[in-house]
């Protein structure tokens, strides 16, 4: 019985915030933010990846990223966006492991913050941030002789109205 | 003087311009079209003859059409064939650049060994010639067999160019197809007589396409992906293969039925459907695999516009359905229809790269299920007041919907099971409870999230069927939705004739209840809080991810929900910190 | 005249259906993307899809074709003494071309 009282409640008071997040709608520049954002990333992204390939030979491939929803904010819908980048270079002949060693001045080169590394689950990730872009090469040495290079901006709220168009958004060209 | 015989500088392979990928869609678009050629035959030999309808007109009638049943007939085979060749091309290329790359890798490093030797000529002395030439000849006798291989690549792609431009030219005129095709049986035709009729087994369906060769399967595929899209007992690679096609026919047919200013407003929600289907499967191809950096692999398992009076059925994985090793499937609730699918093909490739960031060395398929027709009377958009109260009933019909997609799963798979889960979100939640309770889930784990209950006779999770010990539920303090099932001794369904069933992150229920709080929770009940339980880097969806892949130990357990006879619900999670544990490729 | 039932009338519009069809398949084939050929195969794969989208139209016109032919039966006929009232009401709606 109480359950369905409190939900009215709720119900009545949908819609007064209270996360202390500012009214998106008051924000028109949102989509710029985000639209800038994707330059930034995909910009960062094939400096990385050209990088890892001066560092360590190789090629790159699946150089490509997307607007992925954030944070949820009820059903269909995210209440904020960012644009994740994503690549993997296949290491050159000549490459010795760790690979990551060779990466961290590829970072600090492009103008990101000291790398600090990380284990992850079947292998290590060096990874720091530049502008609220936070960028990352992962070394996974059971599954074969390269590094990924993944990067992804900060979450931005976007108005009620165009969250829709964002979770729709297509991006399907390489960024390299 | 000792002259040292130098090996030759091995070739650069040519270039090789080619798009594998676009080479497919153009082949998924000609399949799609020769679908619809096929159409033709089939109305011709069907509806078109009006049987009831006689006399020198009906006559005369029949003689004229039959001609373009049998000219759309061989059409059709002529087209479906070129559409497969494109497709088997598509795949030699992307072989092709395959090779080249490796050989690409072998001429540089020969290149510099050349490089190397020829270094060593200066320097060399008297006495280290014979071993400098022994090295030369290695290194030439690697150069000649890099010329062979380049050789026999070089004539492999002219000979796979000339193949495909020849199988374009051989059916361009009209008479070439009558020719070649004119009343040829569609070898789609046995195949489609024998299948099992309405209300076979998966597993009998499953026997039927095992036994048809790999050249039936794919014009059963071209001509009547109807038939076996949504078929329970299909691997799921057929499936997608088979409701590709329709979805391609589909768009065509909308888009040019809504340039002719001819849309009716049916059509327009199946077009709507049909676009969101679209959107979600790129949504997923869009995305990354966090382990291999490839594109994550998307599989349309259901696609069905029209379903539901308009509101479209439509299930579609991040990964291999039929060779993955953990399965979820993600059964949606509130509000969910077939538009929806954009929003939960992102959750998907969320709840894909989780488990694959946990734990690489396991491969998944993450499968969002809108399989039933889920209440369109979301409680944060009318309340509950407004639409009426929402009862089991919808949870009921989905749950037996829910029973025959994981019968499907599993027949499909019979010598090499996944580990399978289902997760029911929201509303979801209750189909699943009633899919378990009612019919029984063939599944490993099941997971509710968001529960507002998960349905009226299951009490405890023992009453799921599957073991109490590998049922799960996740409830987030703040969420307004989980909080509406039943407490203690209080059994709205008992009381109203409405309500959800039990809460199963209760103590009573016998679930074991995992950590799902936000970092982002608010101070009260928010139905934000509702919808965060795939978000990256939360508590939940680390946790369900740590169910799907088995890997129980790594499970972060929470204190159940207790109801006392007197005074209010407790939970102990309320005042808990949250953590934002790294699920993204990333940390954050 | 022979009697013309009102499945006749149902056919005209499936033919019409048809029509609308094979036009989009005839679209589709044209703007199916030919650019990840190589040079040596997109010559052939262009003048292919040129061909076809052709094909596909002469069906959707056949297609068209019929249903045009079947509704001039319906009028002949229900402007015909043998027509009864009940054809008549029924057959009626489908003189006129919906799409």
């Amino acid at each position: 019985m109480a359950g369905w009282v409190l939900v009215a409640a709720v119900l009545s008071g949908c819609g007064a915030g209270g996360d202390g997040v500012d009214d998106p709608d008051s924000s028109p520049t949102a989509n710029a933010a985000l639209e800038q954002q994707r330059e930034d990333v995909r910009a960062a992204a094939a400096e990385l990846v050209t990088g890892a390939i001066g560092a360590l030979g190789g090629r790159s491939s699946h150089t490509g990223g997307g607007f992925d929803g954030c944070a949820s904010a009820g059903v269909d819908e995210f209440g904020s966006f960012r644009y994740r980048a994503s690549g993997r270079v296949d290491v050159g002949p000549g490459a010795v492991r760790p690979y990551l060693d060779a990466l961290g001045p590829v970072l600090t080169a492009a103008g990101f913050d000291e790398p600090a590394l990380r284990e992850r689950p079947g292998g290590q990730t060096l990874q720091a941030e530049r502008d609220g872009v936070s960028a990352a090469f992962s070394e996974l040495p059971g599954n074969g002789d390269y590094v990924l290079v993944n990067l992804q901006g900060p979450c931005v709220e976007v108005p009620e109205s165009d969250r829709d168009t964002w979770l729709r958004r297509q991006d399907p060209t390489p960024y390299l | 003087m000792t002259t040292i015989q130098l090996p030759p500088l091995p070739r650069v392979a040519p270039a090789l311009t080619c798009d594998p990928a676009a080479i497919s869609a153009c082949g998924a678009d000609l399949l799609a079209a020769s679908a619809q050629v096929d159409d033709l035959g089939t109305f011709v030999a069907g509806r078109a003859r009006v049987d009831d309808w006689t006399g020198e007109a009906a006559t005369a009638y029949h003689q004229a059409i039959a001609p373009t049943g049998r000219r759309a007939d061989a059409m059709s085979l002529a087209l479906r064939g070129v559409a497969h060749r494109v497709e088997e091309h598509s795949a030699e290329m992307q072989r092709l650049l395959d090779r080249r790359t490796a050989l690409e890798d072998r001429q540089q490093h020969l290149a510099q060994q050349v490089a190397h030797l020829r270094a060593e000529v200066a320097t060399t002395t008297e006495e280290g010639a014979a071993e400098l030439q022994a090295d030369c000849d290695r290194v030439a006798g690697q150069v000649q067999a890099y010329e062979t291989d380049l050789d026999t690549w070089v004539s492999d792609l002219a000979t796979e160019e000339s193949e495909m431009s020849q199988a374009f030219t051989r059916v361009l005129g009209a008479d070439d197809v009558d020719r070649i095709y004119g009343g040829v049986a569609d070898p789609a035709d046995g195949p489609l007589r024998d299948k099992p009729g309405a209300g076979a087994s998966p597993a009998e369906v499953h026997a039927w396409w095992a036994a048809l060769t790999a050249a039936q399967r794919r014009a059963v595929i071209a001509a009547a992906p109807g038939a076996i899209g949504n078929l329970d007992g299909i691997p799921a690679s057929a499936r997608h293969a088979a409701n590709t096609v329709a979805l391609g026919r589909d768009l065509a047919d909308y888009a040019h039925t809504e340039d002719a200013g001819v849309l009716t407003d049916d059509e327009r929600t199946c077009y709507d459907n049909a676009l969101a289907a679209d959107e979600a499967r790129r949504e997923i191809e869009g995305r990354h695999d966090p382990v291999t950096g490839e594109p994550i692999v998307a599989q349309i398992y259901i696609y069905d516009p029209a379903a539901f009076d308009g509101d479209g059925a439509v299930a579609i994985s991040a990964g291999d359905l039929d060779t993955a090793d953990n399965v979820a499937v993600v059964v949606p609730g509130f509000g969910t229809d077939g538009e929806s699918a954009p929003y939960q093909a992102d959750r998907a490739a969320t709840l894909y790269e989780s488990t694959r960031v946990l734990d690489p060395s396991a491969t998944n398929a993450s499968l969002f299920w809108i399989g039933y027709d889920a209440p369109d009377n979301a409680p944060w958009d009318e309340g509950y007041d407004g639409a009426g109260v929402v009862t089991e009933s919808m949870a009921a019909a989905g749950g037996e919907r829910l029973a025959d997609t994981i019968d499907g799963l599993r027949a499909s798979r019979e010598d090499d099971p996944a580990h399978l889960t289902a997760i029911g979100h929201s509303y979801g939640s209750t189909t699943t409870g009633h899919g378990a309770h009612d019919h029984g889930l063939g599944v490993d784990d099941v997971v509710f999230v968001g529960s507002p209950g998960v349905g009226g006779d299951t009490d405890h999770a023992s009453d799921t069927g599957v073991d109490p010990d590998h049922v799960w539920a996740g409830s987030n303090s703040r969420d307004p939705i989980a909080d509406l099932g039943n407490h203690g001794w209080v059994h709205g369904e008992t009381v109203f004739g409405a309500g959800l069933g039990d809460d199963p992150a209760e103590d009573d229920f016998g679930a074991h209840r995992f950590q799902a709080e936000s970092t982002t929770r608010g101070g009260a009940y928010s139905f934000g809080d509702h919808s965060k339980y795939f978000d990256h880097d939360t508590e939940s969806l680390a946790n369900i991810s740590h169910i799907v892949n088995g890997d129980y130990d790594a499970v972060q357990e929470a204190e159940h929900l207790h109801d006392p006879f007197l005074g209010p619900v407790e939970d102990p999670e309320y005042d808990r910190e949250p953590t934002s544990p790294t699920t993204s490729s990333l940390t954050p | 005249m022979e009697v013309v039932p009102v499945s006749v009338g149902e056919a005209s519009r499936a033919w019409d259906e048809q029509h609308l069809d094979l036009d989009a398949a005839a679209t589709q084939i044209a703007d199916a993307d030919t650019s990840g050929f190589t040079t040596h195969v997109r010559g052939a794969a262009t003048r292919f899809l040129a061909q076809w989208q052709r094909h596909a139209e002469g069906l959707g016109t056949v297609s068209e074709q019929r249903a045009d032919g079947l509704r001039t039966t319906i009028a002949d006929y229900v402007t015909s003494d043998e027509a009864t009232r009940g054809d008549l009401v029924a057959l009626l709606t489908y003189t006129q071309e919906v799409r």
